[in-house]
């Protein structure tokens, strides 16, 4: 058995780790109920362009390269959504676990996937490794603003718009993890682009409430109920202004509930941490008062057991 | 306009939060090609929005303005959305 002031050390230090895991858990939890507010502030942006997007297509043929490029290519751009700093459980481990398999699966169906990668943790995973990546971003993962996804989007709209010979791509993944709930945070893999236009013949009122509920990747457009437009200056200059946009909004809105979800599992893993930490702390102290006690019996039996020698001597 | 004013509903969004939103009896927008007056029963248009002052009369004609640059404005059956790339500060005549 260890000696008693090995477990008076260790208990010492797995203390104050408590300490530190207890400090992050509170500092994620504060933060998640901001990262919360901001996700929501950013909402009725992001349902304008949507709605705009929507009335564009009901009333011009969307005949744009974001809709479907309609050449042979087979280089595919995967964004991988990671955090910056680790304390969070299996949040980076989990993305990085999927973006693989998603690489696997392209490779096999013979496309060329491109890998880009935002979070420091990401980043540093396929650097060790000597990995091919595109391009990284690092910083404010876990709040991202508007700039980041400007730059993000910005790359890889620039990618998607380029032809094939120029090293363009066809498709554009992303991987992020969607906040469900407080312990519940799921990765997902969506198709950003082509954006999926399906016309329904529906009425309007029943588009928005189906866009409402489901945040499928898949975008619905109604066709029929929207009085005539006009597009000021054209309705092209129109579509190239608005598409690279929602494009941009749907990416800031993957890297905010990518954000609430690494708050979220921050604070779940250090929740766990914490008490694992403080189990730990109990189990070392009762180990610790048991090599006390049989420390304290050994020198009773030693006593009693000299006396015991020192009186048949006498005898 | 004798008799009942007629109102539009405008909501003006940033990026990355909501600017203003209520009910505004007629709303200037800077498009690309100048300064775009809107009024209730406006026909239906989405139109780029440039440089300038986005300036709106509320329903209680006090007026409101903002700073934009870029972005678009669309209208339809008397509701306004301005979605704006970046907003420079907003400066409110007769704010309460």
């Amino acid at each position: 058995m260890a000696s008693q002031l090995a477990f008076k050390s260790r208990i010492a230090s797995t203390e104050s780790l408590e300490k530190i895991f207890n400090a992050q858990e509170m500092i994620a939890s504060s933060r998640i109920a901001k990262a919360r507010d901001v996700a929501l502030a950013a909402k009725p942006y992001s349902d304008a362009i949507f709605h705009a997007v929507k009335s564009m297509a009901s009333h011009t043929v969307l005949d744009h390269p974001i809709t479907g490029k309609h050449e042979d290519n087979d280089r595919v751009a995967v964004l991988a959504l990671t955090s910056d700093r680790g304390m969070a459980g299996a949040y980076t481990s989990s993305i990085i676990r999927e973006t693989e398999a998603l690489l696997n699966r392209l490779d096999e169906q013979g496309k060329k996937p491109e890998l880009f990668v935002y979070g420091r943790r990401g980043v540093s995973y396929y650097k060790y490794r000597g990995r091919d990546v595109a391009a990284t971003w690092e910083g404010n993962t876990d709040a991202p603003g508007v700039e980041i996804a400007e730059k993000i989007s910005d790359t890889l709209y620039n990618a998607y718009m380029k032809p094939a010979k120029e090293g363009g791509v066809n498709e554009f993944y992303i991987v992020f993890t969607e906040f469900i709930n407080m312990v519940t945070q799921k990765v997902r893999i969506i198709r950003m682009l082509p954006v999926e236009v399906e016309l329904v013949d529906d009425s309007y009122e029943g588009v928005a409430d189906k866009t409402k509920k489901s945040s499928a990747p898949v975008t619905t457009f109604g066709h029929d109920s929207y009085p005539l437009y006009s597009f000021e200056p054209n309705a092209e200059e129109v579509l190239d202004h608005i598409l690279p946009k929602y494009v941009q909004s749907r990416i800031h809105e993957c890297l905010l509930t990518a954000a609430a979800s690494e708050t979220a599992s921050r604070q779940n893993a250090m929740h766990t941490a914490t008490d694992n930490a403080r189990s730990l702390v109990e189990e070392l102290t009762r180990k610790l008062n048991a090599t006390r006690q049989a420390s304290i019996t050994q020198e009773l039996t030693e006593i009693v057991g000299s006396a015991d020698a020192l009186n048949n001597e006498e005898e | 306009m004798a008799g009942e004013k007629r109102i539009i509903d405008v909501n003006v969004v940033a990026e990355d939060r909501p600017l203003w939103s209520g009910r505004a009896s007629s709303v200037v927008v800077p498009t690309l090609e100048g300064y775009m007056g809107i009024l209730a029963d406006h026909e239906p248009i989405l139109a780029l929005v440039g440089e300038g002052n986005v300036q709106i009369t509320t329903e209680d004609e006090s007026r409101k303005a903002f700073k934009v640059v870029g972005g678009f404005v669309s209208f339809e059956n008397n509701s306004l959305t301005i979605g704006v790339d970046k907003c420079l500060g907003n400066d409110d005549e007769n704010e309460q």
